[in-house]
């Protein structure tokens, strides 16, 4: 029986792959329509601009979680001393702190978007409502930096490759 | 300046402390704007900053490139093109290398990424070198040497980061990228003939192929010509965008991979979210490393450096290369693309002030990091390679890789004399 941590990383994982498809599909069609048939797909520029943003704050906390963020490990096993334990604890709290900034700091932005009423160029998409979104991620990655420092890191699907 | 310099300098000893580099650059970056001219601004900046990048559209490149790379690893070209690669070469001494070589080449022109390019093809082509009696040397450091082109040999995704940070276009980039890639599969081949026949142990002779089973061989490779051939053609014919261009390669791949039979829905889930765990790793990283160059500009630091490289009186290609060793000794100790991420910004301005084409410099910056990538003691495509091939010593890939890499730094010095090899394909765009 799957976790309900899990249950919602699959749930977002779904999203993500919801996004992505959708975003390659409308890159396709929307230059065959436009090289071939002379018939873009209006917009197709806004919304891809859209699901990117969506796609990357909604993998934001799943990679933080995991612990898949690019870290230059040269000295991994010197740090991996039981010496340097509170090291690895002020690491987790900068990151935290810094997402937490970067949360309140949307926060901010939403509202000021809300005020001079941003929007998209083509589509005229109100931004309030998706720098609310960039928000809440960066704060839920907050949390997950927190509890996977006392817990371990999610689970990660990343490649063996990486890049 | 100063409040500039010590900002970089914290940002790079937190990377090394192991701090993610994204929010080491965030962080030093927000504190070191904080300082060099007011709080208010620096807060402004961050959201500012990154839902720019989040949302652009040019930056929609990276995840598809990154899917396309991602499915087509999964189609079996690799073994296609490896196959064919030496049903045509293999038959001379050290013709399996010479085959890898090729086929790492090929697979890098569908496949914008290194570690995958070397991942691969230790998988596809080094079981046949051990079984031939092939050198661990020689092997691993054919592979290691040759996935290095996967960063230089379009579609790439450091030449897509370069572009974005230093607002070059992506295209001319790709276009560049193509003769300096061709030149380095020349001279790495060049290598493994020369150690072929200086250690014939090392590189015993292929078995001989007819022509008819060499022309058998080609069927395999179409999509890569067609995924190839789409992308470069279609941007050096003006037909679309790099971002239309990764899209329209991301769903042909997937097409591709379809008809091959050999990717099914839970396949595409587990490719996209590889691929979106790459670019949102690669997302946070950047939007660090635009807040730096934010911080390089208006803290005075880039201007700093600027003045302070006149007054050494270096000029032309001698500060050039004087940028380039740099570049090269960072290369031992850091990640190319944390170098791209954090010094690409403090040359570029040095860079056009002295009337270089910004194109042709991060061609040669990507030679550059290409090397980073193979030397030691932080050569990532070795680690790579060390975690796909567990049994192969350290020590004996990089004592392979010596070859390779006296091959590179006469490539890099010559794509600088001679910038017209970087250009030329790119001048008629």
């Amino acid at each position: 029986m799957d976790s309900p941590v899990i249950k919602v990383k699959r749930a977002v994982e779904t999203l993500i792959v919801v996004l992505v498809a959708v975003m390659v599909a409308l890159t396709f069609f929307d230059v065959i329509g436009r090289r071939i048939f002379g018939r873009p797909i209006y917009g197709a520029n806004d919304v891809t601009e859209h699901l990117m943003g969506l796609m990357v704050f909604a993998g934001l906390p799943i990679v933080t979680a995991a612990g898949a963020h690019l870290t230059v490990d040269i000295f991994d096993k010197l740090l991996d001393r039981p010496i340097f334990r509170y090291w690895k604890a002020a690491t987790a709290g900068l990151i935290a702190a810094i997402l937490c900034l970067t949360a309140w700091l949307f926060v901010e932005h939403a509202m000021n978007a809300g005020q001079i009423k941003e929007v998209s160029q083509a589509l005229r998409i109100p931004r309030k409502p998706i720098y609310f979104y960039m928000a809440a991620s960066c704060a839920l990655s907050a949390v997950a930096v927190i509890v996977t420092f006392f817990k371990g890191p999610l689970g990660s699907e990343k490649s063996e490759t990486g890049l | 300046m100063i409040v500039g310099f010590i900002s970089m300098a914290v940002a790079i000893l937190l990377a090394f402390l192991r701090v993610p580099l994204a929010f080491a650059l965030l962080g030093t970056s927000i504190v070191g704007l904080g300082i060099a001219t007011n709080w208010n601004i620096a807060f402004r900046l961050l959201p500012m900053t990154i839902s720019e990048a989040v949302m652009s559209y040019d930056l929609a490149v990276v995840p598809m490139f990154i899917l396309m790379g991602n499915v087509i690893s999964r189609t079996g070209i690799a073994h296609d093109l490896f196959r064919a690669a030496y049903a045509f070469v293999g038959s001379v001494r050290g013709g399996l290398a010479l085959s890898t070589m090729v086929a790492c080449s090929g697979f890098s022109a569908v496949c914008g990424s290194s570690y995958a390019t070397a991942a691969t093809m230790a998988k596809v082509a080094y079981p046949s070198m051990k079984k031939y009696g092939y050198s661990d040397e020689l092997g691993a450091g054919t592979i290691a040497a040759g996935g290095t082109l996967g960063i230089l040999i379009p579609p790439s995704i450091i030449m897509v980061i370069f572009g974005i940070l230093t607002q070059t276009n992506i295209g001319h980039l790709f276009v560049a990228g193509v003769i300096p890639g061709l030149l380095g599969l020349l001279m790495y081949m060049g290598a493994i003939r020369l150690v072929a026949a200086l250690n014939p142990d090392h590189a015993p002779k292929g078995e001989k192929v007819s022509w008819s089973e060499k022309f058998k061989s080609l069927a395999g490779v179409w999509p890569f010509l067609l995924l190839f051939g789409l992308i470069i053609g279609g941007l050096y014919g003006k037909w679309f965008t790099p971002t239309e261009a990764a899209g329209m390669g991301a769903g042909l791949s997937i097409l591709i991979a379809t008809f091959h039979g050999r990717l099914n829905l839970k396949t595409l889930r587990e490719v996209i979210i590889e691929t979106a765990y790459t670019s949102v790793s690669l997302y946070t990283v950047l939007f660090g490393a635009l807040m730096l160059s934010k911080l390089l500009t208006m803290s005075g630091l880039a201007s700093g450096i600027l003045g302070l490289v006149e007054s050494t009186g270096l000029e032309g290609t001698a500060l050039i290369f004087a940028i380039l060793l740099v570049f090269l000794v960072l290369g031992c100790v850091m990640d190319s693309m944390a170098i791209i991420l954090i010094f690409v910004p403090l040359f570029a301005p040095i860079v056009v002030a002295n009337g270089f084409d910004l194109v042709w410099f991060g061609i040669v910056v990507i030679v550059a990091t290409e090397i980073a990538l193979i030397t030691p003691p932080v050569g990532m495509n070795v680690f790579v390679l060390k975690a796909v091939l567990p049994d192969v010593p350290v020590t004996k890939i990089f004592k392979g890789l010596v070859p390779f890499i006296a091959v590179d730094l006469v490539r890099l010095a010559v794509l600088v004399l001679f910038p017209g090899i970087t250009l030329w394909l790119g001048s008629a765009l």
